[in-house]
């Protein structure tokens, strides 16, 4: 009868280091008596049906995704569970609606963007992520949450944040600087330098998109103490809650979300630090999450416990380890489709729309990859005994995943000479194929 | 200049590869002999007139004119294009009252890789400056500058009204956003990747006519159907085909909520862009020409009487004859 909330783990002292999650904790800390339901730091995504957290589990049954949870429990306690139910007058379900996909479309990737794209936020959320996740999703997860925001963010332009991308656009620049005349050569800019100066060129862009993001948002909340009125929290402002304090409270070296709040929204501000004390009851540190075997850090947890959220130790076994693993290691492999179409569980599969499975085990697409191939190498070949390979020093972010993996520990940079001077014989020995399965990007 | 280039080189303070200065002083050596370069001299021996354009490029730029997805029949008629994002600036430079033809094109002709765009009228006089190309992103702002220039004198009671819509302004972002999201994930799922959807519209509508090639057919498919997988998994890890349809559905009631009984969105008197950005889904779900295997999208909104009803408005008034006309045409050949 307990339900099982299943959210990654707590870090910057609120109870999830994901907005949905967060999101998924403040509906269900409102709108669920507390013995009703546990809340689980886990780590391995094998159980949700949508590979997505938040999932809730109530017995046999599994949902993954905010909305979903919602939708779920709706349904589930006819309505008594529903915090959205006293907004009877139907332009209100319309406005958390709109309000709420503007909120995801708009605050995600800046969050995206905060937590994960800029290199010197992503340094402390890996950090964070660390201590919530077991041995060895942590070399797995951040990497792998990190390309999806990559991805996510693609479109706005902003990947100057990014320091990896800052130097292979230093190492093209070097090639071209090699063929100017030092007479009219500018120095080069240092590092530091070059981040200062392209940060500041983001920083407008960014300014923007926080406005975009929260203008609307601090106009919908007016006066108000919650989003839509004084007496009662709606799913949006569970949403507003998970979004806007991961924006507001992390204190991360590159500030400018924070800032960005802090300076033109206080009344947003306010919101959200009156919201977190509210919601989730105060600071939440990973002891509470994960409690130690220590006994007298338990004991001390258990007595303020009563009214703080109700977290329930995971369970370890090595069975959801291997699973992990081996999910994980499966989404590194090339050509193998993770993508697979699915529905939610909720629903009974009255669905005509089953899977297109020809979609993905169609056979054009490794065709078309291993006809790209050799159209890589011959053009690689072609291209290297027309032109004198440079010697290339590679990087561990090169590797892709496994780079990005072994990025976090300190053992040191292989470096690999691929290429001979042409002087010595003007044979190319080094040959780098790169197959790119870079998605179209074409509107559409 | 380039002489320079190679002298300064020379002063690296690392040594630099002997090959450049093989090459240099070969250079040197090797000139053409003086009967050789009489020769050449005399070329070309007749110089032919210039090519004449092909005859599909533009004869009359005199218009302006807006690349579209549409048929060949239906870029001459001005019929609505039959992609949203493409119909979505073309009803609103009509509400406009901008005087354009469209143009039948595909995403490979365009400057940025994906259509529309607008192709300024250029006069013949000023050949030399051509207009150029402008993509879908700053049709709004191209509007808005000819709007300018056109009444200078009226920019007063445009502020007027840009400041009573102010406070409409949160909401309009907001439900924007129900159909650049939901609405939008729903249609490429719905349209791309639904087998029966793709066949029956896709493939004549979109890649029949840009190749007659069998291989380049199949290839363009896959890059359609992945770039809509990739579009959709860019929001989650899966596509939840239940979430997506449920989404769609809820943002279409919102919407049909927030247009209530008034004529256009936002109670105003006259179509504006968020009119343009619903018709440009609403017209492609319900137009009758194409033929949806997979109805669920079309039956979800047909619920809402009202969005029904303001898709029909527009088509008939906006587009007059050419939707009318259209819609009669099909519904005789159903009878």
């Amino acid at each position: 009868m307990v339900l099982e909330l299943h959210v990654w783990g707590p870090a910057f002292s609120l109870p999830s280091i994901d907005p949905q999650c967060l999101a998924a904790i403040a509906y269900l800390a409102q709108s669920l008596p507390r013995d009703h339901w546990v809340l689980v730091a886990i780590s391995d995504l094998t159980l949700s049906p949508t590979k997505e957290l938040p999932a809730l589990h109530d017995q046999s049954i599994a949902i993954g995704g905010f909305e979903n949870i919602v939708d779920y429990l709706r349904k589930r306690s006819d309505g008594q569970w529903d915090l959205d139910r006293q907004l009877s007058a139907p332009k209100g379900r319309a406005d958390i609606t709109a309000f709420s996909s503007f909120l995801i479309s708009q605050a995600h990737p800046l969050l995206d963007l905060s937590l994960y794209v800029a290199s010197e936020n992503y340094t402390k959320t890996r950090t964070a992520y660390s201590s919530i996740l077991q041995w060895p999703t942590q070399y797995f997860v951040p990497p792998q949450r990190r390309t999806f925001a990559k991805a996510r963010t693609e479109h706005l332009g902003l990947s100057s944040l990014d320091l990896d991308t800052l130097d292979e656009q230093r190492g093209s620049s070097r090639k071209a600087a090699d063929l100017i005349p030092q007479s009219l050569r500018t120095s080069r800019p240092t590092v530091t330098g070059l981040v200062r100066y392209k940060q500041s060129n983001a920083r407008f862009k960014l300014d923007a998109l926080v406005d975009a993001a929260f203008k609307p948002l601090q106009q919908l909340l007016g006066e108000k103490k919650w989003m839509l009125s004084d007496e009662r929290a709606t799913s949006l402002d569970c949403l507003a809650l998970g979004y806007l304090s991961l924006a507001l409270i992390p204190e991360l070296p590159q500030s400018w979300l924070a800032e960005g709040l802090q300076g033109r929204y206080p009344k947003l501000c306010k919101y959200v630090e009156d919201g977190v004390k509210e919601v989730f009851r105060g600071n939440v540190t990973v002891e509470h999450a994960l409690p130690n075997s220590t006994d007298e850090h338990s004991t001390r947890i258990e007595e303020e416990s009563e009214t703080a959220l109700p977290w329930r130790a995971p369970e370890q076994n090595l069975g959801s380890v291997g699973a992990s693993i081996l999910s994980s290691t499966l989404d590194l492999v090339p050509f193998y489709k993770r993508s697979v179409v699915t529905t939610s569980s909720i629903q009974p599969p009255h669905s005509i729309d089953t899977p297109p499975r020809w979609l993905t085990s169609t056979l054009i697409p490794p065709l078309l990859a291993s006809a790209g191939a050799v159209a890589a190498i011959a053009s690689y070949l072609l291209y290297s005994s027309l032109s004198t390979p440079e010697p290339e020093k590679r990087r561990l972010s090169d590797m892709g995943e496994a780079g990005a993996m072994f990025a976090g520990l300190n053992f040191g940079e292989p470096k690999k000479e691929l290429g001979n001077s042409p002087g010595d014989g003007g044979v190319p020995v080094g040959l780098e194929v790169d197959v790119e399965s870079a998605g179209e990007k074409r509107d559409l | 200049m380039p002489q320079d280039a190679d002298a300064t080189s020379e002063e690296r303070p690392y040594p630099s590869p002997p090959k450049i200065q093989v090459r240099q002083t070969s250079r040197q050596w090797f000139t053409t002999p003086q009967p050789i370069r009489r020769l050449f001299d005399k070329f070309p021996l007749r110089t032919y007139p210039v090519n004449e354009l092909p005859q599909r490029s533009p004869q009359n730029r005199e218009r302006h004119a807006l690349w579209v997805f549409t048929t060949n029949t239906g870029a001459q008629l001005g019929a609505p294009s039959f992609n949203p994002g493409c119909l979505k600036w073309q009803a609103y430079m009509i509400f406009k009252g901008i005087d354009f033809v469209t143009i039948s094109s595909n995403n490979h002709a365009s400057p940025t890789g994906a259509l529309p765009f607008l192709l300024p009228a250029s006069s013949p006089k000023l050949l030399g400056e051509a207009a150029l190309p402008v993509p879908s992103n700053r049709i709004e702002r191209w509007i808005r500058e000819k709007e300018k220039n056109q009444h200078a004198g009226t920019s007063a009671l445009t502020k007027q009204n840009s400041a009573m819509s102010e406070s409409s302004d949160m909401r309009y972002e907001a439900y924007m956003s129900l159909l650049n999201y939901r609405v939008r994930n729903a249609y490429l799922y719905s349209l791309y990747l639904s087998p029966p959807n793709f066949a029956s519209i896709v493939l004549p509508l979109y890649i029949n006519p840009s190749t007659s090639n069998t291989l380049t057919r199949l290839a363009l498919s896959h890059q359609l159907r992945s770039a809509a997988e990739t579009e959709l998994l860019k929001q989650s890890p899966i596509i939840d085909v239940e979430a997506i349809y449920r989404d769609c559905d809820r943002a279409m009631e919102s919407l049909s909520e927030l247009l209530g009984d008034d004529e256009f969105f936002f109670g105003k008197g006259t179509p504006e862009l968020f009119d343009a950005s619903v018709f440009a889904y609403t017209h492609v779900l319900l137009d009758e020409d194409l033929d949806w295997q997979h109805t669920r999208l079309r039956d979800g909104l047909e619920q809402y009487s009202n969005l029904v009803e303001h898709q029909k408005r527009i088509a008939e008034d906006w587009f007059g004859a050419r939707g009318v006309r259209k819609e009669s045409k099909s519904r005789e050949g159903l009878k």
